[in-house]
């Protein structure tokens, strides 16, 4: 191994006394890739701050940053910020919250030089955008009409267009499409010389990075390179960090009646029909993933069957009637659990939410005890009931909802990406939550880019996809005759 | 998301239960609340404790300079200073406080019932507004005060009129929202009578942006009050209120200057109490702000 380019001793953060980070300390080779994997609240974030010198002046920080350009303690946040851009180059989380809506894309790259008083060499963003595939004529338009994938890129070009030696990557693909993940992996990985990315998505970054520290509750709980990791003689918590992300298996849905039948269905939207020929049943207990790119229909999809959206053609057939929902038969799950909540309510009002309704009320005094058991049934036994849900992490203000869900007894369940925002320990845990509902007796439709999950978890699969004109392409019969427009995948749960 | 629960975690103190609760610990709304309780106290209890009656002339002891037994002193015609301010503390304080809830109420009202409504509902209350707002307050208030008459109750009343479509309007904007939100969305999921979804989901989110505003305002109401009874449009002869005492007074800067204190630092007292008790507010509206 060549001489660190990039080394970091014994950081430690503290915060009110509390311990964050503990004694970390890593060397960056020249040419490396290295990833920093870990949970959500493990301290991977604050990692990253501490070492842009960007944490809050309340944290206490402590060790030591050395670099080609000396050594700087890792407390001093001002000689810190002067050197980003010029030694550390930084890509942030969301794409569209790096850069500023009013400016181009252009203007975005450019402020690289602006902020260390220099002039644009306009001529290196060109060469830029086309060694990272962008094209040039986007630069012009603003961030908003760029994918997220594309803008992510543009972000990659702006955090390498002063060369810095070390770009640092704050979960870079978790708010790109799952497509476009590994081009903007890549993308990084060839951008500077040695890459430091932090994420929680293991086996994505596992594919590219030359080594993989995890942390856990603030310490390096484990290292390895890609040949131990893939040899199968790296650490053991690393493994259990892969396997805690794997998705429960459902059992097997109820034979029986079909309680949802959608013979035929075309959508439109907008003037344009997004889904046409679209044929599938559900039992009581079944769980049917729904993937396909952005844009195809999924989010349509699934408001015709809330019955908010109306049917272009075909029927949507419910418990052997055609007929719209009944209140409280369809229940939608959000992506972003929180604000699927009433905030100024603790958890136990709004767990016992759907018991004042008219179809499943309960008199107060059973309350308390259905809110306790069905916390417990999904794992948030410890969770205050007078705590609001600002206080939740994403992972368990999902589980709320699923807990809420469970008291409202839905016969379907439309989960649009309710894992997106997850680590794998809150992803299994709420995908074994759906489960528990399925069994329950509700069918269950998920909507998500990650088809691995979709085959491990969901007893099916239909893929939307989308022909020149924007319609499933009703050709595509290839593999199940029975499905127009679509293919079916039966899929035996692991 | 990571720092934000690592400032949550330490060993910080727990936020505190109930709104008063949660003032008395917020910075500024802890002098906001203490300058407001004692300025309602005066309003209150005052005229009960001071020594001579507000509106009875007695021209033996006319400009009397602060001393003892007038503690701030004489007017014109020899009332006692103290006893008028406290008395007027009931208008201009009681006036603003009226002026602030009704514009409220009603501006939740419009707001959340065109939100509600739609369609046609909604463009009709909306474009109303818009002509409202289209004319500047103080025209409006003119111009009721006008079709009334001068007088403390129809000042109000033109106070009202001014300021209600600015409310309505900020009202509306947040229903909107509130309706459509994720969680009333599964609230009506669930089968939950719209009338609770409503009243759990619609009026909370509208209601806590309009305190803030209507709490921010009453320093405003309370300037309106006085200005406008120092233009003699409101608070009529005899009965004291702090816009009207400067008025009166104004002429008598060079004879006798401490008249103007008194009514002038009542005027900043109870402004400034309205603007720490806003802020504090607009800081514990969210539920994220108390903790």
């Amino acid at each position: 191994m060549t001489a660190p380019v990039f080394s970091v001793t014994n950081l430690s953060v503290t915060h009110g006394g509390v311990s964050i980070l503990h004694d970390i300390s890593f060397d960056l080779a020249a040419g490396e890739c290295l990833a920093i994997v870990g949970l959500s609240g493990c301290g991977k974030t604050t990692l990253m701050r501490a070492l842009l010198g960007l944490l809050p002046q309340s944290m206490q920080v402590s060790g030591d940053l050395r670099t080609a350009a000396g050594t700087v303690p890792l407390g001093n946040t001002r000689v810190l910020r002067r050197r980003l851009g010029r030694e550390i180059g930084f890509v942030a989380q969301n794409p569209f919250d790096a850069c500023a809506p009013l400016r181009t894309v252009r203007a975005h790259i450019a402020e690289a030089w602006r902020a260390h008083g220099l002039t644009p060499d306009h001529k290196r963003i060109i060469a830029l955008c086309n060694r990272l595939g962008l094209a040039k004529h986007m630069l012009e338009r603003y961030p908003h009409e760029w994918s997220g994938g594309m803008l992510q890129r543009a972000n990659i070009a702006a955090a390498i267009a002063l060369s810095p030696p070390v770009l640092l990557a704050d979960e870079p693909t978790s708010a790109v499409d799952a497509d476009m993940a590994e081009r903007v992996m890549s993308c990084l990985r060839s951008g500077a010389p040695g890459v430091i990315v932090v994420s929680h998505d293991l086996p994505l970054v596992a594919r590219c990075a030359d080594r993989v520290i995890l942390i856990e509750d603030g310490r390096i709980a484990a290292i390895a390179g890609r040949a131990e990791l893939s040899s199968g003689r790296a650490p053991a918590p690393l493994y259990d960090f892969i396997r805690t992300g794997q998705p429960p298996c459902p059992a097997p849905p109820a034979p029986g009646l079909n309680m949802l039948d959608v013979r035929d269905l075309a959508i439109d939207r907008g003037g344009r029909r997004l889904v046409s020929g679209l044929n599938f049943a559900l039992q009581p207990g079944k769980i049917l993933g729904v993937a396909g790119p952005s844009g195809v229909g999924k989010t349509s999809l699934l408001a015709t069957l809330a019955g908010r959206l109306p049917p272009a053609a075909g029927v949507i057939v419910r418990g052997g009637q055609t007929r719209a929902p009944r209140q409280g038969e369809v229940l939608v799950l959000f992506q972003d659990a929180v604000s699927s909540m009433n905030p100024r309510w603790p958890v136990s009002r709004i767990v016992s939410e759907p018991l004042t309704s008219a179809n499943g009320r309960q008199p107060r005094r059973d309350r308390p005890d259905a809110i306790r058991q069905a916390m417990g049934a999904f794992g948030l036994g410890h969770i205050n009931l007078n705590s609001r849900p600002g206080a939740l992490s994403m992972g368990q203000a999902q589980r709320v909802t699923l807990a809420r869900a469970s008291l409202a007894k839905p016969t379907l369940i439309l989960a649009d990406e309710p894992t997106s925002a997850l680590d794998p320990r809150q992803k299994s845990a709420a995908l074994a939550g759906l489960a528990r509902l399925a069994k329950a007796g509700a069918a269950i439709i998920l909507v998500s880019h990650d088809r691995a999950m979709l085959r491990d978890f969901c007893h099916e699969t239909l893929e939307l996809r989308a022909d020149a004109q924007g319609c499933v392409n009703p050709a595509a019969r290839e593999t199940t005759p029975a499905s127009t427009g679509l293919h079916i995948l039966p899929e035996t749960p692991a | 998301m990571n720092l934000r629960r690592a400032t949550l975690s330490g060993p910080v103190a727990p936020p505190p239960r109930g709104i008063l609760a949660a003032l008395l610990h917020h910075p500024s709304g802890r002098w906001g609340v203490v300058l407001g309780a004692a300025l309602a106290a005066m309003a209150v209890a005052g005229p009960w404790v001071v020594a001579h009656p507000p509106n009875v002339p007695d021209y033996a002891a006319a400009l009397r300079p602060p001393g003892s037994g007038y503690w701030l002193g004489t007017d014109a015609t020899g009332r006692d200073q103290l006893s008028r301010l406290v008395d007027g503390a009931r208008r201009s304080l009681g006036g603003a406080l009226a002026v602030s809830v009704a514009i409220t109420l009603i501006g939740l009202i419009v707001g959340t019932l065109a939100a509600l409504a739609g369609r046609w509902v909604d463009a009709a209350l909306m474009r109303f507004v818009d002509v409202i707002m289209a004319l500047p307050g103080l025209i409006v208030a003119f111009a009721v005060i006008g079709l009334l008459g001068p007088g403390y109750v129809n000042l109000l009343i033109a106070l009202i009129a001014a300021d209600w479509a600015y409310k309505a309007r900020i009202a509306r904007a947040c229903a909107f929202d509130a309706v459509r939100s994720p969680a009333a969305e599964v609230s009506r999921q669930f089968g939950v009578p719209e009338w609770r979804v409503v009243l759990h989901h619609v009026l909370p989110p509208v209601f806590w942006p309009l305190l803030v505003l209507g709490t921010l305002g009453l320093g405003g109401q309370i300037a309106a009050i006085s200005a406008f009874s120092f233009l003699g449009l409101g608070v009529q002869v005899p009965h004291a209120e702090w816009g009207a005492m400067l008025a009166d007074t104004r002429f008598l800067f060079t004879v006798a200057p401490w008249l103007l204190l008194g009514p002038s630092a009542c005027i900043l007292l109870s402004v400034l109490a309205s603007n720490l008790l806003g802020e504090a507010l607009r800081d514990l509206a969210t539920p994220e702000g108390r903790s």
